[in-house]
Order: C-alpha cells, then structure tokens, then sequence
C-alpha cells in the first residue's frame, strides 16, 4: 500500500483518467426556436439587450439638441413668451416623445438612445435649475 | 467658506448664490445639486455592478427616478395650503415649483413606479437607489447650508450666524445665532450611507433597504422640521411635518409588516460572509 508522493489516492482517478463511475453531464436542452431565426438554429435575440453606449450618445445628444431649440426660440421669440413656451414643449416632446418611441423599437442601441433622451432632460432640468428645458420661471419674465 | 464671528463662538455662513470662476458664473445651489446627483449616480452604478443588475430594469428606474424626481420637485407647490382653493394651478405650480426635495422625492418613487410598468418589469430596485440618494442628498445640502436661512435661532455654542441679505430669514435680519439645519441633515445622510453599507450584505430581502432608508429619513426630517427655518402653518408645525406626518403612520406599519415577516433578521450567514444578494 505505498504511494508514492504526488500520485493520486488510490480510490481516486488519475488525472486525465475520466471517472467513470460519475453520472454523465446532463445534455443542455435545446433553445426554443425563434420563429424568424428557426432556420438557422440559434437561439433567439435577447429582448431585454440594451446598449450602454446608447445610453451615454442620448444624455450627450440632449444638451445638443437643447442648445439648438434654445438658440432658436430665443432668436426667434424676442418678446413673444409664447415661442419660448413653444421651445420648452418642444424639447419635452424630443426628450419623451422621440425617446419613447426608441426605446420600443427593441433594438438595443435604439433602446439606449432613447432612455439616454429623457435621462439628459431630466440632468438638464435638473443642472440648470429649469433654465436650459424651459421650466424656469425666469424663461417667461 | 464658513469663518468664526469676531467676539463669539459663532460662525458665520456667507450666503453666495453665485460663485464667479473666471467669466463665468456658477450658481452655488445647482452646483451642489449636480456633484449630488453625479455622486448618487457613481454609487447607484457601483452598486449595480456588485449586485449584477446592470441591465435595462435598473436603467428603466434611473430614468423614472430622474424625471418624475424633475417634475416632481416643481409640481409640489400643488399641495402648499390645506385650502384647495389657495393652492397654485398645475401651471403655475409648473412654472414657480418650490424644488422641493420631499417633493424630489414622492415624484421619483412615482416615476420608478410609472417606468416600470411602462416596461413591464416587476423586479425591486430600491435597494439600489438607497445609498446612492443618501450620499447624493448630503452633498446637495452642502449647496443648502450655502445659500439658504440655516435654522431657527438659538442660544446653543454651535449656532451659526448668517449674512442679512440671505432670503426669507428674519433671523439673519436680527443677527441672530441659528441652528445649523443643514449640518444636521448632511451628517444624517452621512450616517445613513454608512449605516446601509454596512446592512447591505446583512438584510437580504429584496426592497427593504430602501423602505429603511425612507422610514429613518421620514422620522429625522419631521424632528428636524422643528429648528429649520420653515413657515408653521397650523398647530406650530411646518408644511413638511404635515406632509410627514401620514407618511410617517404608513411607513410605520410597513416596517413592522417587515419586521414582523422576519425582513429585517441578521441570520449569522449574512453577519460572517461578504454575501452579495442579487437585485431582482
């Protein structure tokens, strides 16, 4: 019964040896088939896939779109508070509007885009204490 | 920033709404708000990376979060009178919104809520949420400590002194000392983040985080109402104590719901190991 050092038990396997005695892995179940990708055997798109690159290129979009509407209603608006009124809703819709939309259209980049909209409205209200959205009281005095 | 009063104890706090860095002006409270808010969202992410819920759910509920917190601290002015009829419209609330954090608060819980079931999920995210605003409301104070009237007056060493030009401040006009509210509040939420470090491994059920940071709050806020320099409107409480005070029954009944369930109990499991309970 001697054993030499650095081998094995001896009611232990050898490494590489396969144990035999173990109970085979269990096959993986097959993936239910998606109806547009049956054909090609894999497994469906995962609807919940969302791109945090997405994400980021909408809060950094907001701000963008923002000084442009802002620019524009300000020139335009001169002493008529009902454009910049106009600017703020417009800025809302394409925040939630546009937003909303592209985060039901389920593709992952457009989801992130759109979460990534009404997240820069809202740092933007919420940064600028209203002024760059429109909700400031200021924008209408 | 804050420099003792020549002849006393007192400190004084310059009321700066702006700071001028170079030609551009920075508005003292809003800068103070964005680091609180950054903060919260570094933390809210570390916190879902830990729990491996970095995924569209959490982002769901950010976004909820940010909005309805957005609308939600303009449109609280709506419930500023028990007389419905002296109370503001929905646009003039809109447009004068007293930026309320209670207000911040309420509309981003309803936010989350409204996200969610617009993207039909039903898993809890509060327990993300709960260091990341306890850490983001104490630096936000910071810009309240700053800009604001900081208490009502007081005979106590620590009492502060605050420039007369300080809005809606009766003391700062009398040169009184006054309690440091704000103080008081940034060393709660400190206290709070560190407390829910700590629990975050030891109280496993899903939500309960949050409904303790919620209840800790309700009950520090309605105490601390009494030396902030608010307006009593009715039995010598302010507006948020009246507001406080059925949140405070509810959210009373749901801890000891929770307590009573076995929410809140440290198995000796969670004491030893660094266990990392997954948000759902």
């Amino acid at each position: 019964m001697s054993q030499q050092p650095g081998e094995p038990p001896e009611d232990q396997p050898a490494h590489g040896v396969p144990p035999g005695q173990y109970p085979q892995y269990p096959q993986y179940p097959q993936y239910p088939q998606h109806p547009q990708y049956a054909q090609y055997g894999y497994p469906p798109p995962n609807p919940k896939a969302i791109s945090g690159g997405g994400v980021v290129c909408g809060v950094i979009l907001f701000p963008v779109l923002n000084v442009g509407v802002g620019f524009l209603t300000v020139m335009l608006a001169d002493q008529q508070k009902v454009l910049l009124a106009f600017g703020a809703a417009l800025l809302a819709l394409l925040a939630f509007g546009g937003g909303y939309a592209l985060w039901k259209t389920g593709n992952p980049g457009s989801k992130g885009l759109g979460l990534g909209l009404m997240i820069g409205w809202a740092l933007t209200s919420i940064l600028t204490v209203g002024y760059c959205t429109g909700l400031n009281p200021a924008m209408y005095t | 920033m804050i420099r003792p009063l020549a002849g006393s104890f007192a400190t004084v706090i310059p009321a700066i709404s702006q700071w001028q860095i170079g030609p551009v002006h920075v508005p003292v409270h809003g800068l103070f708000v964005g680091l609180g808010v950054l903060a919260a969202v570094l933390v809210f992410v570390h916190e879902a990376r830990r729990r491996g819920a970095v995924n569209e759910q959490s982002l769901v509920a950010v976004t909820g979060a940010l909005v309805g917190g957005a609308i939600g601290m303009r449109l609280s002015g709506l419930t500023r009178h028990l007389d419905f009829s002296a109370n503001p419209t929905v646009s003039q609330a809109w447009e004068y919104g007293s930026k309320s954090i209670l207000g911040g608060l309420f509309g981003a819980y309803v936010g989350v809520l409204i996200a969610k079931r617009l993207g039909g999920y039903r898993g809890k995210t509060g327990d993300l949420f709960a260091p990341a605003v306890a850490l983001g409301m104490a630096i936000g104070r910071i810009g309240c400590l700053l800009t604001e009237a900081p208490g009502r007056p007081t005979t106590l060493p620590w009492g502060i002194h605050a420039p007369a030009s300080t809005p809606e401040c009766p003391g700062c006009v009398a040169g009184l000392a006054m309690h440091p509210s704000f103080l008081y509040e940034i060393g709660f939420q400190l206290a709070a983040f560190a407390v829910l470090m700590w629990l975050r491994p030891r109280i496993t059920h899903p939500g309960e985080l949050f409904v303790i940071y919620v209840a800790a709050y309700a009950v520090f806020r309605f105490f601390v109402e009494f030396v902030r320099a608010n307006e009593t409107v009715w039995l010598d409480l302010t507006r948020p104590q009246w507001v406080l005070l059925p949140s405070l029954a509810l959210l009373g009944f749901r801890v000891w719901r929770g307590y009573c369930r076995g929410y809140y109990r440290i198995s000796s499991a969670d004491r030893e190991g660094d266990h990392v309970p997954a948000a759902r």
